[in-house]
């Protein structure tokens, strides 16, 4: 007996590209699943989603196709997995690999992860900029964001004692 | 002051000084030039919040940014004390080399992220004892947050 077809639905993003996805995977998205859950009949007219565009919601439906069928956080799960989840930047080797993209599009994956309630997605995204940060003084995490010193000199003169207390142990 | 006004100010200001009329033309005495001097460092610092928020990391909320700061803190230094064990602190754990880098790397990089990182009391619920004032400013930082 052939298994029972997977409800198919259909997304449109800010640059009207659209997708025709799994029900189980669009499920990853927290957003998507409440809106899901809230509409009673079938609906043809596919979900607009105004924050994301096309190339950035390909790489979340890779991400989320990759990880559907994973249980997803519960509410109570969340919170008492939240200080053991800060205390490792540790990345699947999948994650990592899908994750390996210019900074634009990182940060474009954080924003869509955040915006669809992605949990674990957003997770990738922070613990990677945070990976890309550690080891590295302020000026190199400037030039590794084409950041600029905009300190005042009040703010200066405090950091300089900031630096004293550090050198001072 | 906005950007915009910021600017033409510090135009006006620079080009004030490109003709061959030497500074002291224009002012007569020290106290007069610091002020100006602060004026421009001042203006400055706003210029290069207006250059830093066209960055595309500048993107990411607060909110987000806080999660990333979380992540860079030192796993076994979130909770406990830290700092050179003394007769005074027993209890206190040897301080790694790269200890205060995470500090350094929310706080000294620009004045967004300071000022969000010095605004996260969560931030700051590891005392630190390598410098009175510091331990002080950690304290003063964590506000109401449990330590």
């Amino acid at each position: 007996m052939a298994a029972p077809a997977t409800q198919q639905i259909k997304i449109r993003c800010n640059d009207e590209k659209e997708f025709t996805v799994d029900r189980d995977v669009l499920e990853r998205s927290v957003l998507i699943k409440n809106m899901l859950e809230d509409v009673t009949e079938q609906q043809d007219a596919p979900i607009p989603l105004p924050n994301v565009s096309g190339p950035v919601m390909a790489k979340v439906l890779e991400y989320c196709t990759h990880h559907r069928g994973e249980p997803l956080p519960s509410a109570d799960t969340e919170q008492s997995q939240d200080e053991t989840r800060k205390r490792t930047t540790d990345i699947s080797e999948w994650d990592q690999k899908f994750i390996t993209v210019d900074q634009e599009m990182l940060f474009e994956i954080i924003l869509a992860a955040n915006y669809l309630d992605i949990k674990s997605l957003l997770d990738v995204g922070c613990k990677t900029v945070a990976n890309m940060i550690k080891g590295k003084t302020p000026e190199e995490i400037r030039k590794l964001f084409n950041i600029v010193n905009d300190f005042t000199p009040e703010e200066e003169a405090q950091i300089k004692k900031e630096n004293e207390w550090a050198e001072d142990r | 002051m906005d950007t915009q006004d910021s600017l033409f100010g510090l135009r006006q200001f620079i080009s004030s000084f490109s003709s061959s009329s030497p500074v002291a033309d224009h002012c007569t005495d020290q106290e007069l030039l610091d002020t100006l001097i602060g004026q421009v460092e001042n203006a400055l610092a706003l210029l290069k919040k207006r250059r830093n928020s066209l960055s595309p990391i500048t993107r990411l909320s607060s909110d987000i940014l806080l999660d990333i700061f979380q992540y860079i803190q030192p796993r076994s230094r979130r909770f406990g004390f830290v700092g050179k064990r003394t007769s005074e602190f027993p209890f206190a754990e040897h301080v790694e080399p790269d200890h205060f880098q995470w500090v350094k790397a929310v706080t000294h990089v620009c004045s967004r992220w300071r000022d969000l990182a010095i605004n996260s009391p969560t931030l700051w619920t590891t005392i630190t004892f390598p410098h009175p004032l510091c331990t002080s400013e950690v304290l003063d930082r964590s506000r109401l947050a449990p330590l």
